[in-house]
């Protein structure tokens, strides 16, 4: 998971069109991709509105340079938390509904429903194609210029400044935790080394979180110490420069949150359906 | 007046473990002053009583001749400035630039006078080209001279440097000497620090206050404290090389005189080979 973390910071800094980007740009993008397909109503219109947009996300993605195996990779890795949601919704009625076929019945009074599994479906596209933009936008956004980014559109001066320590401190205990790691493989232990009692290496990972535990909160103290050594109190806040956006950028904000909003509005008028 | 003061200083830690016992220090105008003194002396427990993290359990801290008070921290904060070790503890920001905006932004400056101080201090510390990157993708040397410019931007006249030699390599250790007494006779400002490395003490420093368990066991010149050979090994410590080496040759009947820096050590031993008048 931390060596993600680096990985993700590597394909941040690397070069394109997209990343090259303002982040204010790219933020609007994502945000404005997820509302729309939010606001889509809960019906089939869902397949037609979620194809054009993942097109129009893959296009973005093939501006990037990144490979599509990076995509996938991080897609898949969010599976377990989303993937159990939608799949339980096949057992389950919900409110967009007023009949309920039954497809399978399964012990316990359990039902697969076909509006159910519809409903799966639709939630399945959401949630890709949001997550998809998510993808994109932290692949090819460095994280303090995202939070620059963020505090230009507004954010508050005190989420800011904890954002901007807790991405500081990410990579610091990122760090740490490699340390400690390679000083445990320097040792010969092995988390998983099946040679060794399973208690041993249960207290000996618990040792492990313990220390990292203690040091982040010595850590914190030492920190909280030279900030006010350097004048912290209840004004403070994360300076960030005024950085007006570039004549493309706004061309290109316009024309993509045109499209954005259009592709809803002309499914829906137009009742045009892909699948 | 002195710019700091410390008078019969004592403080104990929870727990009963007693840092300062008695320390009386004094930092005048424009000075290089070191505290040397093995792990555990107390001399970060001193540099944090300077501009008010720690209050005195006994005696006072006067600083331009007035005691620490919470009305006055904030001014004091700003006066001597305090670089701690590690830089990891000190450098919080997501970036360079507004790492050392930090320290103005909370003086309640405008942005351009930010924008201006930050210019300025990364260029004493001649970092200007990393303004924009990112804390840990930076040498451990580079980290350091980001603490010390996020402290400079905040144009202290004191400079506290709790171990600034400690992780750097000998080019770093070489710059940082550069850059202390550049800070001194450049800028006029009062360097204070704390260090191990006996051998740049006398290269980097005018006064030597030693310590050892809370105490001051002696304070004089670079040549007052290090014709004491058998009071620095008492603490951990040990003459540097070059005087040490001068003084085996005189002690052996060589005529040669007594030096400290590389440059006085350089003279002497030519002189000694006659190969400068």
């Amino acid at each position: 998971m931390i060596e993600e973390l680096f990985q993700i910071e590597r394909d941040a800094y690397k070069d394109s069109p997209i990343h090259r980007l303002d982040a204010r740009v790219k933020i609007v993008l994502a945000f404005a991709a997820i509302i729309a397909l939010v606001a889509v109503p809960y019906s089939p219109m869902i397949y037609s509105v979620g194809a054009v947009f993942f097109l129009f996300f893959c296009v973005l993605w093939g501006l990037t340079r990144l490979s599509p195996v990076v995509y996938a990779k991080r897609l898949l890795a969010i599976v377990p938390l989303w993937g159990i949601i939608i799949f339980f919704q096949i057992f389950l009625k919900n409110r967009y509904y007023t009949t309920y076929d039954v497809v399978m019945s399964l012990p316990f009074g359990i039902n697969i429903y076909a509006q159910s599994i519809e409903f799966a479906f639709i939630l399945l596209v959401k949630f890709v194609v949001c997550i998809s933009f998510i993808i994109l936008l932290s692949s090819t956004t460095k994280m303090h210029d995202m939070l620059e980014g963020g505090a230009r559109m507004g954010l508050p001066a005190e989420f800011a400044l904890a954002l901007g320590m807790m991405i500081r401190y990410l990579f610091v205990f990122g760090y740490m935790f490699r340390k400690m790691n390679e000083t445990l493989k320097t040792k010969c232990f092995d988390p998983f080394d099946r040679h060794l009692p399973y208690r041993y290496r249960l207290r000996q990972l618990g040792y492990t979180i313990g220390t990292m535990f203690i040091r982040s909160y010595e850590q914190g103290e030492r920190v909280y110490t030279s900030m006010l050594c350097r004048g912290y109190g209840r004004e403070s806040y994360l300076f960030v420069t005024r950085k007006p956006l570039k004549h493309a950028e706004w061309a290109f904000l316009a024309l993509t949150l045109a499209f954005i909003i259009a592709i809803p509005v002309a499914v829906w008028m137009t009742a045009f359906r892909i699948f | 007046m002195h710019l700091i003061e410390t008078r019969d200083l004592s403080y104990v830690y929870p727990g009963n473990v007693t840092a300062l016992d008695h320390v009386n220090f004094i930092a005048p105008r424009n000075a290089r002053i070191a505290v040397i003194g093995s792990n555990g002396a107390g001399k970060s427990t001193l540099f944090k009583h300077f501009n008010g993290i720690f209050r005195a359990t006994s005696g006072s801290v006067l600083v331009r001749g007035e005691p620490v008070t919470k009305e006055n921290q904030r001014e004091i904060r700003k006066f001597v400035g305090i670089v701690f070790q590690n830089p990891d503890d000190q450098i919080f920001s997501p970036t360079v630039e507004q790492d050392v905006a930090f320290g103005p932004t909370n003086l309640g400056l405008d942005a351009a006078i930010i924008e201006h101080r930050v210019h300025e201090a990364l260029r004493i510390v001649g970092i200007e080209h990393l303004a924009s990157r990112v804390p840990h993708h930076l040498s451990g040397g580079e980290k350091k001279r980001v603490a010390i410019a996020g402290v400079i931007a905040m144009e202290p006249e004191v400079l506290v440097l709790d171990e600034p030699t400690a992780g750097l390599d000998p080019r770093g250790v070489a710059d940082l000497s550069a850059f202390i007494n550049s800070l001194s006779s450049k800028y006029g400002m009062t360097v204070i620090f704390s260090t191990h490395d006996v051998a740049l003490v006398p290269e980097v420093a005018d006064f030597i206050y030693v310590m050892d368990h809370g105490h001051i066991v002696a304070t004089g010149t670079t040549q007052e404290i290090f014709v004491q050979p058998d009071m620095l090994r008492s603490v951990r410590l040990d003459v540097p090389v070059l005087p040490r080496l001068l003084k085996s040759l005189r002690d052996h009947g060589v005529d040669i005189s007594m030096a400290y820096t590389y440059t006085g050590a350089e003279e002497s031993l030519l002189r000694a080979f006659g190969k400068q008048s």
